[in-house]
């Protein structure tokens, strides 16, 4: 590859791959790098909820307002990426009704639509909810696929000249005279090292962006915060459900797909890698959200996650709920002296177009470049979309994945993981949780792609095992008895933990 | 209404039970809320395939290690049922399989190794007498897949095998062209095979592809009951031998078994109710005196027997409920040890998973007991299959083979109101 480009952008998650975008639609030459698959951090591991900016209107007026217009922008521009599910945002008999006026007064002044309806409307359309709703609002809440985002984003820097590497790890950064003028690279699966040199280099690493900075010598204080998350196996309301009170645990659902996403907790860690769910951490969200769907903890639950908030305080202020969700632009010039670093840290998914926009003003500045930004104007794509495949092509029934979405998430990779073209398909993410597609989807690409046996034996088996992982804090009632069929078939049928060392003696 | 004998559960231990104890004259009726996981097991019955389950190896002789696992593993359920009752389970089974038509082979001293679905070998003990064809035979071994058919890949099989067997094997797919516009499970492609116009299709493309004379693996889809003229017919046709590996559920090799058990049982004048869990459970003195079921108009409905056995499948089977820090048993509600972890290891780990080994504490004569107080709690239950404690049949290769001989001993123990004079 070219060792040379303007600006190298690190880091695969929404805000590291818009920052690609609109380098490349600024006509800038640029490379991102991300250590993993793209928007397998933050931007993969959150509710999915493409924020009207309702959520913050009380505390943080400003992000609910930069919240609401970046809301119809995605709308406009990403429709592959987003469900415009609308969202509610209720409160019950227990809520303060005192917070409903300043919520209101809040949405108005922010720009955000409201529409009431009665009670017993909702119910007729909302079934699951609980029956002691007092007051609730339509507002124009979405689901957005932060995997496809990411990709279509990449997408679309790439058919202008960008590049993008994923599973390349930044281990080192090359400075000359307290400028930085190049990025030590690691590809995670050759091992092999490599210098790629630049005049810029934008840090969007999220969680993990004070890990970067810190490898140029620069202390930023950047504080993970854990959200646990779970997702059930169907679609609990069809809209995003909010609950009407000040943010806390537990107060968000948000169908996607066939699946509904539940969650969060706010829990400040130290390590941003920290994506395990505990047992205590499930059953006090599940203690939580029955108050909004009562019948909760009788649904099945097919996975808990957690997911790794980057929140920035630059004075060592406000940590988790209370701190801000606003984004910020950190010029190391500015901190330490050092050149050809900018770092954007903090923000949210649903600003993350904005927050692109504001590091590479600053940086095309920087080069020289005075193009604007066109983000907004330019529609964005998703690499493998729906397509209408011909009855018999669907390998995953659960989601609705074709032999075609599977040849198309792989188009062009050298390797691949099931994992992969999951984020891509959502192969796997259905109420089965990979039980039957992740089978069929390893015996058809060992023939597609002409896999060694041994490749294709490990890309099923690491799928099994990524999807087991996520399975293990939520092992009972129907998720129990699944996870009995899928040892049942995988071990008991298809005996496939031995295969590997077995010589067997026949 | 009133029994002898009520069995609740229509799996493996389930019928089992059954046939011991309407063999010895009683009145037998079997209760179940659902199909029972028979119905998507592979049809094979293994009795223990490897031992300890962590060993990579397959045991060779199941019948000889099983000494050592009873003096080993005091609290697994071959231990509680005993080596003469586990032999005289498996030999009786090899009978009636052939009364009711799907006869079964094998030998409780030497596991046959089986081709899986992923071309990897299982060592199983009985195994239907249609897939008596060893892996090592001198022959071309081809496998076959169906287009139809979205669970089975014959070059994924193949090379796996070639691994094992150090020897060539060859993949070749069909296309029966049925042009259904779905895709087609096991289950599908078995039925639309016993019609002769589809079956000569295959035979024909069978030809065609120059496989005569080979042993053809080919996934289980060779009729659903019509099996044996299905699998005759191809063989005949192309001088060949077919063997027929189990898929992923729907499976029909075990649909056949549990289809012929359960004709086998009727026949013998055991009655079944079908689709009804139990109510409740009235209890007297450390005795289950009746369980109820709600039928279609809500009405409460009181069977009463002597003796029962409870062979509710386990986990899979619904008969213990896993809630986050308790497990219910779900007819008896006879106390589990929770175990401090559910899941402990990789999901391919071959330790098994803590989650699997939880169950019912029995005595050995299979009577629920307190692990505590070591105390009999209902002296007329006696607990089979995968609601017992104490085994992981997933790693060791024992699901069946623990279903069909603690079904056995329970039966017999049901029959004879809980004493067995040996």
């Amino acid at each position: 590859m070219n060792n040379k480009v303007q600006v190298v952008v690190i880091g695969g998650g929404a805000t590291g791959t818009g920052i690609l975008r609109d380098l490349a639609l600024r006509g800038i030459d640029c490379l991102l790098v991300e250590q993993n698959d793209l928007a397998t951090g933050t931007s993969g591991r959150f509710h999915g909820l493409l924020h009207s900016g309702a959520r913050y209107v009380v505390k943080d007026l400003h992000s609910a307002e930069e919240c609401i217009q970046e809301n119809k922008i995605l709308k406009q521009i990403a429709p592959d990426c987003i469900e415009d599910t609308g969202g509610m945002f209720i409160a019950t008999k227990n809520d303060d009704p005192g917070y409903i006026d300043k919520w209101l007064a809040g949405c108005a002044q922010a720009g955000i639509e409201t529409k009431e309806i009665s009670p017993t409307e909702l119910l007729k359309e909302e079934p699951a909810l609980t029956p002691d709703v007092v007051k609730a609002y339509f507002v124009p809440d979405a689901a957005v696929d932060g995997f496809t985002l990411a990709a279509a984003n990449v997408l679309s820097a790439q058919k202008l000249g960008a590049m993008a590497r994923n599973y390349t790890k930044v281990i080192g950064f090359k400075l000359e005279k307290n400028k930085v003028c190049g990025v030590y690279l690691k590809d995670k699966y050759t091992g092999k090292e490599e210098l790629v040199e630049c005049q810029y280099v934008i840090n969007a690493g999220g969680a993990w962006a004070g890990q970067i900075a810190g490898l140029a010598g620069q202390n930023i204080n950047v504080n993970p915060d854990k959200g646990v998350l779970v997702i059930f196996n169907h679609r609990i309301t069809n809209r995003v459900l909010n609950h009407l009170r000040p943010p806390g645990d537990g107060d968000i659902f948000v169908p996607h797909g066939s699946v509904t996403v539940f969650g969060t907790t706010s829990k400040v860690t130290n390590n941003p890698d920290d994506t395990e769910a505990t047992l205590e951490e499930v059953l006090e969200l599940l203690a939580e959200g029955s108050n909004l769907i009562p019948d909760l903890k009788n649904m099945r639950l097919i996975r808990a996650f957690a997911g790794v908030r980057p929140l920035y305080q630059p004075d060592g202020g406000q940590l988790g709920r209370e701190a801000t969700r606003d984004f910020t632009l950190i010029d190391h010039s500015q901190l330490t002296g050092l050149e050809g670093l900018v770092s954007v840290v903090g923000g949210k998914l649903t600003t993350y177009r904005l927050m692109a926009k504001a590091a590479v003003d600053f940086v095309a500045e920087k080069l020289g470049v005075d193009k604007p930004c066109i983000t907004h104007q330019e529609m964005i794509y998703a690499p493998v979309p729906k397509n209408g495949a011909k009855p018999g092509e669907y390998l995953c029934q659960c989601e609705m994945v074709s032999k075609k979405m599977l040849d198309q998430s792989i188009e062009g990779k050298g390797h691949f993981s099931l994992s992969d073209v999951r984020r891509l398909t959502r192969l796997g993410m259905g109420p089965c949780q990979g039980t039957f597609c992740t089978f069929r989807a390893t015996g058809y690409y060992h023939q597609s792609r002409n896999l060694k046996v041994t490749e294709a034996n490990k890309l099923l088996k690491d799928h099994i095992e990524e999807r087991w992982k996520g399975s293990k804090p939520v092992l009972w009632g129907q998720q129990a008895q699944e996870t009995q069929l899928t040892r049942g078939i995988y071990l008991g049928l298809l005996n496939l933990e031995r295969l590997e060392s077995d010589n067997n003696e026949l | 209404m009133n029994y002898d004998v009520v069995v609740i559960g229509a799996g493996l231990a389930g019928f089992s039970a059954a046939l011991a104890a309407v063999k010895e004259g009683k009145q037998v009726l079997v209760i179940a809320k659902g199909m029972g996981n028979l119905y998507s097991s592979s049809g094979y019955i293994d009795l223990l395939g490897y031992y300890p389950t962590t060993s990579k190896k397959p045991v060779v002789n199941p019948q000889k290690i099983l000494d050592s696992l009873i003096v080993e593993n005091p609290n697994h359920p071959y231990a509680k049922v005993g080596k003469d009752i586990i032999i005289k389970a498996f030999n009786d089974f090899l009978l009636v399989s052939e009364e009711m038509g799907l006869p079964y082979t094998g030998s409780l001293n030497a596991n046959m190794m089986m081709p899986t679905a992923a071309g990897a070998l299982v060592p199983t003990t009985l195994y239907p007498k249609s897939t008596d064809k060893k892996i090592t035979v001198d022959r071309e071994i081809v496998v076959v897949g169906i287009k139809e058919l979205v669970d089975f890949y014959p070059a994924y099989v193949a090379q796996n095998l070639e691994l094992q067997l150090g020897r060539k094997v060859k993949p070749l797919w069909i296309d029966l062209q049925l042009n259904i516009s779905r895709e087609l499970n096991s289950y599908d492609l078995a039925l639309a095979l016993e019609k002769p116009q589809v079956r000569n299709g295959l035979i024909d493309q069978l030809i065609n592809l120059n496989v005569r004379d080979s042993l053809i693996l080919i996934p289980a889809v060779l009729g659903v009951t019509r099996w044996q003229e299905v699998i005759s017919n191809i063989e005949q046709s192309l001088n060949c031998e077919l063997l027929e590996i189990p898929t992923l559920p729907p499976s029909v090799m075990g649909y056949r078994l549990a289809e012929s058990f359960k004709l086998y049982l009727k026949n013998k004048g055991v009655e079944f109710i079908i689709g009804y869990p139990v109510a409740y459970a009235k209890f007297l003195d450390g005795y289950c005196e009746e369980i109820s079921i709600y039928t279609a108009n809500d009405r409460l409905k009181k069977i009463k027997a002597q003796n029962f056995c409870l062979a509710t499948g386990g986990i899979l089977g619904e008969g213990l409920q896993v809630l986050p820090r308790e497990i219910k048993e779900d007819v008896f509600g006879l106390p589990i040890q929770v175990p401090r972890e559910y899941s402990l290891h990789d999901f391919f780990s071959l330790e098994g998973q803590p989650l699997s080994y939880a169950g019912v504490n029995v005595n050995d004569r299979l009577q629920p007991f307190d692990p505590q107080t070591k105390e009999t709690l209902l002296k007329n239950v006696f607990v089979a299959g995968a609601t017992l404690a104490g085994y992981d049949p997933f790693v060791e290769k024992s699901g069946n083979g623990v279903a069909l001989t603690s079904g056995y001993k329970a039966g017999l123990l049901a029959a004879k109101g809980g004493i067995l004079n040996e």
